[in-house]
Order: structure tokens, then sequence, then C-alpha cells
């Protein structure tokens, strides 16, 4: 074959000729009556694919994720065309590409009966409000299914529509505390450690791809089987309990609570994150860049291993530890790992990769944003991209989760001011006058 | 391979880069044979692009790679380090966003094209997607996003701190839920609640976010979290509706009453490994449920169906591939 | 307003010499045994703490500390206190003598609308220089 394979994915994935290419959810609309990130990102997945999202917040001030940013810091602006002083906090990025603005109280009834029009003429709909409430409002699944059966309905929420937990309100954090992921992540107690956090709202944004996958799957039967929508629910509770299969597991079985253990691994071993004792910018004046380099060193196998210990000038714990079955042991790796740590002690992150890559041995460093940011790889991957964006102007941007030869997901802007597509949509799907979304606009409907 | 592939909707494999393309199986020879196959290739950091996977590497290598590692844990002022994830979080992820990929594709092959395509889908890609503003914020102004251990840099209240029996999470990004934090706090402790609400510096949401005032808060809070148990505290915030849950391990986890009610566990009579308790299908529909029929099977269990329904092998053949290692 | 007092308190701990506040963050002193310095009065204290609640202490001590409190201030909110050397440093994600502030143009020295605008600065509810593709200037 003439083409190198390399050459030929390049090709077939390359970015930048994606807009060439068509869009795979074209022609099909979703509502998107969500907040934070659990919902907006499910609902942004399918965005992402071509679907025209519909993204109804409540009028002006929007909804409660355009207000938060890190250290009350960084906000692109303006948050609507009322507000041009006030700005969208950078927590809203991730979650709202491509989408259009509509702003609706739907609190009040004009509001109600606005959701309904939109909902008849939708593929579906992505809600994360708290449970019941829509339907209280008579525009849930039961209310809208009468008139469109086809209508996908999609719920999202902390501890799901029903069950003795249903009025428990949730975040992110919530589900990963309570859902036991907190409990297996972080150094152990006698490392220092306490059960931790997985930074940025994993479970929200993950949670939403589980809906968006569950929506997709859906859509499929219902194109291809039934011709019938579906009320759909997602539990980020649940989902943590999905994830953790295998500690769960382990404790049916055995009665075991899996535990914290750091940056090394439970079950492969050498595979573990170790420090480097130097910066890997001594000059540098911004306190990130002058903490000590961390590195992954992955060396299971035993021929690696024994490599990697005769790097390190260990051979006696090559000899010690031939097996895996005598690596893996917990006293095994705390003995392992420290001395991997001897060796990095003088070396930064980079010298630390240079040597081991040369030795065949797998590692990876730990990069930090700026970092991740400056890697030619990810930008010529379209991972990252730098998104010349109609209203906010150059900004860096998280490309789309994966790839598609033929029908690929892209972006075309990171998100609007509150309400910016008000006319477009209520044109367009509502026939609405100009005189009648001023009134509406008056009595603060929209 | 190639016989399987023209019966095949999809094929998902994880191969060192290339390697199946080598062996003349890969997406370009496969959808020659079978132009509606969806061919889906996952890893680490990519199969193509000057960082490609190389053999042999696992997560955590994409968590490392994409910002993940450096940004989870405790900052260096409370003697936190960069931390991977308890779990195998970007193959989670990236295997998620596999699966959209290829569900996509079937969608778009059965209403537009008729033909499958190629989908890659890596741990880095799906973990990048999902970190947020780390990179709006780095465009910005060049800032790079630091750990913050349990707590958040863009909420508070919104953060899991120790109490009497381990550590509990309390959540309240804006003021309706704030008060009623504080005055959960204050029938314990007036004085904690009354020090917090006159303190002229927190009066607006987007004042409370400074590193200074994120110590304030929850030094506060564990003030009065310290003398109750992770149950006391729980009970008595949610009497206020304030989201609130202890952090729980995996037995109390399993263990959990609403779980169990919903069944997000579930006791599988596995026809080859007896009864496992395993985290049930997340996916729950009116008419389209998920479920798991069964757990994983011994390495060729279904061989004898699948060569003979699909291939029309027989006894000798499979007999015969078998002496030779292939099957 | 009686003056409240917070000598009762573990993690808020008033100093017992000149009444400031310090607040003894819980990831740091949750438990911890050893010195601490006052972030009003420089005074040390030995302290013991034992799952958040201050068991022994504060009994007056010698420097060097071995911890800085997370944050001080006094029972009227002045927070002059809060500074390099009496309390633990805080979080930066840049230099910490870059600034964060409006900004109109990003890392890369492009155009972006990360500053606050006016009604004039706007066409619809977009920036008017994101839309010419200029470098902002105020407008008027």
């Amino acid at each position: 074959m003439a083409m190198s394979f390399e050459e030929y994915c390049r090709d077939v994935f390359d970015p930048k000729k994606i807009f060439g290419k068509p869009e795979p959810l074209k022609g099909k609309r979703f509502l998107s009556c969500t907040q934070y990130i659990l919902g907006p990102s499910c609902a942004n997945y399918l965005a992402e694919l071509g679907a025209e999202v519909i993204k109804i917040e409540l009028p002006r001030r929007g909804e409660p994720m355009r207000h938060t940013t890190p250290f009350n810091e960084p906000k692109l602006y303006p948050l609507s065309k009322q507000m041009p002083e006030m700005g969208t906090g950078l927590g809203f990025f991730g979650a709202n590409h491509n989408e259009y603005f509509l702003s609706v109280d739907f609190h009040k009834p004009e509001g109600q009966a606005i959701v309904k029009m939109l909902a008849n003429k939708s593929d579906g709909v992505v809600e994360n409000y708290r449970a019941g409430t829509f339907d209280r409002w008579g525009i849930g699944y039961r209310q809208l299914s009468q008139t469109n059966p086809r209508i996908i309905y999609q719920w999202l929420g902390g501890f799901g529509g029903w069950g003795p937990g249903r009025k428990r309100a949730s975040y992110d954090i919530l589900g990963q505390a309570q859902g036991g992921c907190f409990s297996v992540t972080g150094w152990p107690l006698d490392k220092g450690g306490n059960p931790s956090k997985q930074t940025i709202w994993i479970m929200d944004y993950w949670g939403g791809m589980m809906g968006a996958f569950q929506i997709l799957a859906c859509m499929y039967w219902r194109d291809n089987v039934s011709g019938l929508g579906n009320f759909m629910e997602y539990s980020q509770v649940q989902g943590a309990q999905r994830h953790l299969s295998d500690c769960i597991a382990l404790y049916g079985r055995h009665g075991l609570v899996p535990q914290r253990w750091g940056n090394y691994d439970p079950l492969v071993s050498v595979h573990g994150i170790i420090k480097c004792g130097k910066s890997s910018y001594p000059n540098s004046k911004n306190p990130q860049e002058l903490e000590e380099g961390f590195i992954l060193v992955s060396a299971y196998k035993d021929a690696d291993f024994a490599k990697l210990m005769k790097l390190i000038t260990r051979d006696d714990l090559a000899k010690k530890y031939a097996t895996h079955d005598e690596r893996i042991k917990a006293e095994s790796q705390y003995e392992i790992y420290p001395a991997i740590e001897a060796w990095a002690k003088d070396k930064t992150k980079e010298q630390a990769r240079d040597i081991l890559t040369k030795e065949g041995i797998n590692n990876q460093p730990v990069w930090n944003s700026k970092e991740v940011s400056n890697q030619e790889h990810f930008h010529l991957r379209g991972e990252l991209e730098w998104l010349d964006d109609p209203t906010f102007g150059d900004v860096q941007s998280q490309g789309p989760a994966f790839h598609l030869s033929d029908s690929p997901p892209r972006h075309k802007w990171a998100f609007k001011p509150v309400g910016a597509d008000n006319e477009y949509i209520l044109g367009k799907l509502c026939g609405f006058s100009k005189t009648k979304m001023a009134e509406l606009e008056a009595d603060a409907v929209i | 391979m190639k016989k399987l592939a023209a019966h095949a909707d999809v094929i998902i494999e994880n191969a060192p880069p290339g390697q199946w393309d080598e062996w003349g199986i890969g997406y370009r020879q496969l959808s020659q044979l079978n132009p509606r196959l969806v061919y889906a290739w996952v890893g680490q950091l990519g199969q193509w692009g000057p960082l490609k996977d190389k053999p042999g590497n696992l997560d955590p290598t994409a968590q490392a790679a994409c910002g993940f590692v450096h940004g989870t844990g405790a900052p260096v002022a409370f003697g936190g380090t960069p931390t991977r994830s308890g779990w195998w979080m970007c193959d989670q992820v990236g295997g998620t966003g596999a699966a959209i990929g290829i569900m996509t594709a079937l969608n778009y092959r059965e209403e537009v094209s008729g033909r499958g395509q190629f989908v890659e889908a890596t741990g880095a890609a799906g973990v990048i997607r999902i970190l947020d503003y780390n990179w709006g914020w780095y465009g910005v102004d060049g800032s790079i996003r630091p750990r913050y251990g349990n707590w958040d840099l863009a909420i508070n209240i919104y953060a899991v701190n120790p109490c009497k029996d381990g550590q509990i999470m309390v959540g309240g990004g804006h003021d309706r839920l704030w008060y009623r934090i504080w005055r959960t706090v204050g029938k314990d402790k007036p004085e904690v609640e009354q020090h917090i609400v006159e303190d002229p510096a927190l009066k607006e949401v987007t004042a409370r976010l400074p590193h200074y005032k994120q110590v304030e808060t929850y030094t506060s809070l564990c003030e009065w979290m310290k003398d109750n148990t992770r149950s006391e505290a729980e009970t008595k915030l949610q009497a206020e509706e304030v989201a609130s849950g202890g952090v729980s391990f995996i037995d109390e986890v399993c263990e959990f009453p609403h779980y169990k009610y919903r069944g997000h566990l579930e006791i599988i009579d596995d026809v080859n490994y007896g009864k496992v308790l395993i985290g049930a299908s997340a996916f729950l529909g009116q008419r389209t449920p998920g479920r798991v029929k069964w757990i994983g099977r011994p390495i060729g269990q279904d061989n004898e169906d699948v060569y003979r329904r699909l291939l029309g092998f027989t006894k000798a053949d499979m007999d015969n591939l078998k002496a030779k290692g292939v099957i | 307003m009686a003056e409240v007092s917070y000598k009762h308190c573990s993690l808020m701990f008033e100093c017992p010499k000149c009444s400031v506040i310090n607040y003894m963050d819980p990831f740091s002193f949750w438990n911890f045994k050893g010195k601490t310095k006052c972030a009003g009065c420089d005074a040390i204290y030995a302290v013991e703490y034992s799952n958040g609640q201050r068991v022994k202490g504060p009994d007056p001590a010698q420097g060097p500390h071995d911890k800085l409190p997370g944050y001080a201030q006094s029972k009227d909110y002045k927070t002059e206190y809060t500074m390099t050397g009496k309390v633990s440093p805080p979080l930066y994600a840049r230099a910490p003598d870059q600034k964060h502030g409006p900004t109109y143009s990003n890392v890369r020295g492009k155009p972006v609308a990360a500053g606050k605008l006016t009604a004039a600065d706007l066409v619809g509810s977009r920036a008017r220089f994101i839309v010419e593709g200029k470098p902002y200037k105020p407008a008027g």
C-alpha cells in the first residue's frame, strides 16, 4: 500500500478536513433544559455531532454555571446583551459548545407553552431539574409524549427519580463521595493521604456521556425498530457503581473493602507515578512550575522490570521480586517505588523520561495544563483547538472526545450570551413576530 | 478475522497502533470486504501523531498526559502531590467516548450513508474533553490550573471535608443554600454562624472564591463538623434540604438502602462464576433498559457457536485450527 | 454587641494574647502535634489536634514554628495578618506578581473578550472588536 498507516490515519482523521464532511446528527433537534454540568454536557455531545440543540435558560442571568469560575477570575463577556459589564465564568466552558441559546422562564405559563411548542418539533429533551419538577409543570415526559410520541426524554440527576433517597439533591462531588469514588482515590492513611476528589466534575461530564450514549442507542431503536420515543433516567451515583463494579464484586465475593493505593496500582506492578526530585522550570515565577516533577513508570513484565532495576542499579530487587506475583504485594511495592524515587531524586521529569525511553521502558511525565496545551500531538489531532469563536474571539478549547473518519464531531463556537438566539429560534419554530417577542421580553418570559 | 468481519456491524480493537493494518486486517482492508463495518480503535494517546501509543501503554498513561493527574490531589500547602484516580478513569471515559462514536456511526450508516466508518477514541481525548476550563483558562492568560484537594476553585461551599468519623460532602454554591448551611451550623454553634454571616467579605457569592475565603469558610464549617459524624451531619443538613453526603466506602455503598432498592447493585447468578455482586447497568429506560446477562466468559466458550454459525466450520476444521493454536 | 469568644473552639483558634482568630485549616491541622505561630502577634504555641479537636494547648512555646495557620483575621474582620510569613501561602495559577485583570488579548496576543464591556461596545450580543477582528479600544 502506498500510504503508511500513520499517514492514512492522519488523512482520514485530519481535523482540518472536518468541516468538509457531513454532520452525523444533522436534522435532529434536542431541547436542553439543563443547568450545571451533568445535563448540559449530555446535550452538548449531541450538539457536537450536528444536532440542533436549543439550550433553554432563565432570562438575563442565565443558568448558575455561568457564574462559576476559578477564584472568580476569568470570564468571557458579555453575559447577555442586557448585561455587557457582566461575564460568563469559564466553568461554563466545556458543556455548551455549538448550542443555540434561548431564554425562557419555565415558571410562567407562557414559558411552559413555548417549551411545549418546541418539544413537539424536537427529537428529544434533556433535562436535569429535580425529579418530577417538569411533570408538575405539565412539560414532563407524560405530557410531551401525548403530542409527540417519538420524543426521547432523558432525565439526569443524582439519586434518581424514585426510591427512598429520590428527593436528595446531588452534585458531581456528592456522586463521587456517595458513589464510592473518593474512597479509592488518594494516598492511604499511613502515607498521610485522605479520600480524594477527582478533579473537575468528572461524574457530571462522564455521566453526561453516558446519557448521550443512551440517547443515541434509543434513537437507533426508535428509527430502525419501534418508531417510539422513550423515558430514560441516568443517576449519577448509579454511574459510580457501574464504574466501580470490580471493587463491588470483590466486596460481594470476599467481603474485602478496596482502599486507596495512592499513585501505585493495586493490580499491576511496576506501574505507578513517582516523584522526580527536580522541577523542570527552576527559573519560573509560577509556583505551579516550581513544583517537582512526577512521572509514570511502567515496567510490569518480568523482562522490563529487570531492565528497570538494572537501570537504577538495584539488581537485588530484580532478583527478590522476579515474578509479578511477588512484585504486586503491598510490601514489595512499598520497597520498589521508593527505590525508583531515589534514582529519580536528582532528575527532572524530562531527564527521567529520556533515560527511561532510551532503555525502552514505558513512561509518561505528569503534565500540567500548560504543558498539555503546548503538545503538538493534541493540537494536531484536534483534541485541543484554538477556536475562532464568533462572540468571544480567540479561545483555546477542548476538541471532541473521539474521532470519526466520515462524519466527525466538531466545535463551531464555545457558547453564546444568554438569549442570543431568541429571535432565530422563536421566529423559526414558534412563528413569533417581533412585537410578540418584545412583549415577552418586557414581561421577562424570555 | 476477514470472514468474521463480513458478518460484523462493529469491530473494536486496542492493539498497538498499526498492528492490525500490518496483519492485513485493519480498517483499510476489512472495510473493502464489508463496507458497512464500523471499526473502532481505542487507546491511551492515539494511533497516530508524535505521541502515539507504545505497546504496553495502560491507564494511567493518559491520566498523566492530559493534565488530570496534575490537577488531582491536595495542593502543596496541604502536603499533597499530583494524584491518579483510584480506578482506570481514562479507560472508562475514553471507552464511553468510543461507545458514543460507534453508536453515532451506526445511526449515520442506517439513516444516511449505508456505510460504516473508522472510529478512534483515546483516554486522553476523552478526559481533555471533560477537563472543563483548564484549556480556556490557559488560553486567556496563561494560568495553569492548580490542584485544590477536596475543595473547588470555582464554587464555595462545594467540598468534601473531614468530620468526626470520616469525610463528608457539603454543597451550596448560591445564597439560598449558603444561609441554610450556616443556619444548620448555628443550631449547634450560634457563634460560628454569626461570625460567618456577619463577615462583610462573604456577602457576595463571587467574593467567597479566593483561597483565603475558602480557608475561612471550611475551617468554620469543620468547627461544627468535627463534633458530628457523617450521619449526624447529613441528617441535620438534609433537614434544611442542603445537598450533603458522607464519603462512603465500598461496603457502605454496597449496603446503602437506596441503591439496593433501585437495583444499582445486583447479584447476578452467572452461568460460569456463580453468584457475583456487581454494579448494574446504569442505563434506565422505560422501553429500552440496559441489562447485564453475563459478566464475561472463559476464553473461547462461544467458539463452536460462532465458527459453525457464521463461518460454517466443521468439527474437523476446528480441531485442526485448535491443534495449530489458532483458535 | 457583646464580644463573642472563640476560646472554646478548636480549629478557629483565638489567640489568648491578641484575640486574633487563626484558622487552622482542616487538611493541615486535623491531626497535628507541634508548634504554630499566631498571625496576629507572632506568639508561638504548642498545640495538639486529634480528629479536629484541640486536645492540648495552646501552651506558650519558643520558635521556630512547624506550621502556619491557613488564614487569620480579627474578630471585626480585619485581615492585615494575612500575608507571607504569617499564614500559609495561597494557591497560584500564575506568577504571584501577575495580577488577573480584564484582558482583551489572550496568551497568544490575539483579541479575546475577557474584560468588561459597555452597551456601546456591542453589536447585538457580540463584542464589536471581535466582530471587527481588531484589538480592543473602548467605545467613545
